[in-house]
């Protein structure tokens, strides 16, 4: 009866001229939106089911490749304490990417607003840019020891200068017009910072923050597989040793989850900013 | 038009000259412009691309020194950023973050709290370009013509003694351009400031203003300085008048004598 009654309602002609139309533009906004989320989740279940046919069909062993099912298995299993190790790494990086929003911008600004420092500065910030700070990493444990503060400075070393450039065009691409009428009302130098350059940078800052959340982690890692004392680096490390792949691996989605949902919250922030000072 | 015992002449340059060293050697921005402008004179400036117009207007603002020559306002030397100019460029530079009544407070806000005073002068300006309603709307919410008379309004809110207008309209479409002069000359009509108004519309320059300078290239020098007679306020009918068209026609050819390379 329930059957019946369902068949005669769908085809009822006053409400089914209304319905399927607006339902079918609901249908496209949702295949709209869906679309950039859904593409690229399935290449990625498509690249994971071919890692895990490789691994089954040519029976790789565990020590060389572990399927994706075993790195679920053994993330599942030692979740409780991977999620132990992910605290320092998470908290350091929050740490490094916090030291270095403030360097960076607090440097930006200095370079931006005196040509002594531009002149003095600037061009040996680039060239420090240029060496490669892995390879400083061993210096720092000599200075700072092994703690957490030489992994938070290895990290700040590595994120802040996007920061300082991102900033610094932020702060010098304002219009010269507005910054004509600013000098022409008799507005103060520091007036002009507060309340033109740097409101206008913002939407540039974030752009560089976004580059130096995940600076900042990639940071802390390599510190931790210096300083070899806890957090997810030091982990990957162990487990390589021990030929523990599938924890490595396992490991490795964690910091991916950590990474992302980071990066998330810088986004998240750049957001709220861009309403209130995007164009 | 003299009002009080203040110079008749509210801007005065005599021999002004302007040279840029730029890493290729120098350029010549302004060759030599002399010129008077009464007190409640609008006066368009009037010439073709990069003959120095732009150079001219920065040096009335103090904005960039002159490299030889005399410039005054209001008898006084112009040296240094002038306070008592409103300016308006050909684009709005709004800051996108403030509110529309924010935008046109910021001549204030930059030097010193905003009083009671300004705020109700900046209404009274608001309500003048017709966006009173929009007082709490961002600029990305506006039209360019909107977002332009915010910088009309922005320009007058510290009842400045000079007007600036550098190509003002020139970034907005024709029929919002027109709508801009007509309001552009209504405004004017109800505060009769001393005006330069840079422009290479010949249409524009002869409906709104009371003179006209025309700028040559190489050497860029005022080549020309006529008077417009027709009576204010204006309406759009002027340029049904027979005077209006051979204005039009006189100023075209003055001008495109001083660019022989674009025949």
């Amino acid at each position: 009866m329930t059957a019946t009654h369902m068949t005669t309602d769908s085809h009822d002609p006053p409400r089914a001229g209304k319905p399927p139309e607006a339902l079918s533009r609901v249908l496209a906004g949702v295949r709209a939106h869906a679309r950039p989320i859904v593409l690229p989740l399935v290449t990625a279940a498509l690249v994971i089911a071919a890692w895990e046919a490789l691994v089954r069909v040519r029976n790789i062993p565990d020590v060389l490749l572990p399927a994706p099912s075993a790195v679920a298995v053994r993330l599942w299993e030692t979740l409780p304490f991977l999620l132990q190790q992910a605290v320092p790494t998470t908290l350091e990086t929050i740490a490094g990417f916090a030291i270095s929003t403030v360097l960076g911008i607090a440097l930006a600004v200095l370079v931006s607003a005196s040509r002594l420092a531009r002149e003095a500065l600037y061009p040996n910030i680039v060239f420090f840019q240029l060496i490669p700070k892995i390879a400083l990493a061993p210096l720092f444990i000599v200075w700072l020891g092994i703690g957490s503060s030489s992994r938070i400075t290895f990290s700040v070393f590595i994120s802040f200068f996007p920061v300082v450039v991102a900033t610094l065009t932020g702060l010098t691409s304002v219009d010269r017009d507005l910054l004509r009428l600013c000098k022409a009302v008799g507005a103060r130098p520091w007036k002009v910072y507060t309340e033109v350059r740097f409101p206008a940078a913002v939407p540039h800052i974030f752009s560089g923050l976004k580059i130096a959340i995940t600076f900042a982690m990639i940071g802390v890692i390599v510190g931790e597989f210096i300083t070899a004392q806890a957090g997810l680096g030091y982990m990957i490390l162990f487990a390589a040793s021990q030929a523990e792949m599938a924890l490595i691996f396992a490991a490795i989605v964690l910091l991916c989850v950590i990474g992302l949902a980071l990066y998330a919250l810088v986004v998240l922030a750049e957001a709220l900013a861009l309403k209130r000072y995007g164009d | 038009m003299i009002t009080d015992e203040a110079p008749f002449q509210a801007i005065t340059a005599r021999g002004v000259r302007k040279v840029y060293s730029t890493p290729s050697g120098a350029v010549e921005a302004v060759a030599e412009a002399s010129f008077e402008i009464a007190r409640g004179d609008f006066v368009s400036i009037l010439g073709p691309s990069g003959c120095g117009k732009s150079t001219l207007m920065l040096m009335v603002a103090g904005l960039e020194p002159a490299t030889s020559g005399a410039l005054t306002l209001d008898g006084l030397p112009v040296a240094g950023p002038q306070i008592s100019a409103g300016m308006m460029f050909q684009d709005p530079t709004l800051m996108p973050w403030r509110s529309v009544l924010d935008n046109v407070l910021v001549p204030v806000s930059m030097r010193r709290p905003v009083e009671a005073d300004d705020l109700a002068r900046a209404e009274h300006l608001l309500r003048m370009v017709d966006l009173w309603q929009f007082r709490d709307k961002r600029p990305r919410e506006l039209s360019g013509g909107m977002r332009q008379r915010v910088a009309l309004a922005r320009a007058l809110v510290t009842d400045p003694r000079i007007l600036l207008m550098d190509e003002p309209f020139s970034a907005l479409d024709a029929i919002t351009r027109d709508e801009m002069g007509l309001a552009l000359a209504r405004i004017w009509d109800t505060t009769r400031k001393t005006a330069i108004f840079i422009t290479h519309s010949i249409r524009e320059a002869i409906f709104l203003s009371d003179r006209i300078l025309v700028m040559g290239r190489r050497p860029s020098t005022i080549i020309e300085d006529i008077r417009v007679p027709f009576p204010r306020p204006r309406t759009p009918a002027v340029e049904a008048e027979p005077e209006f068209n051979d204005l039009y026609l006189h100023l075209k050819a003055s001008i495109h004598r001083t660019t022989p390379a674009m025949h």
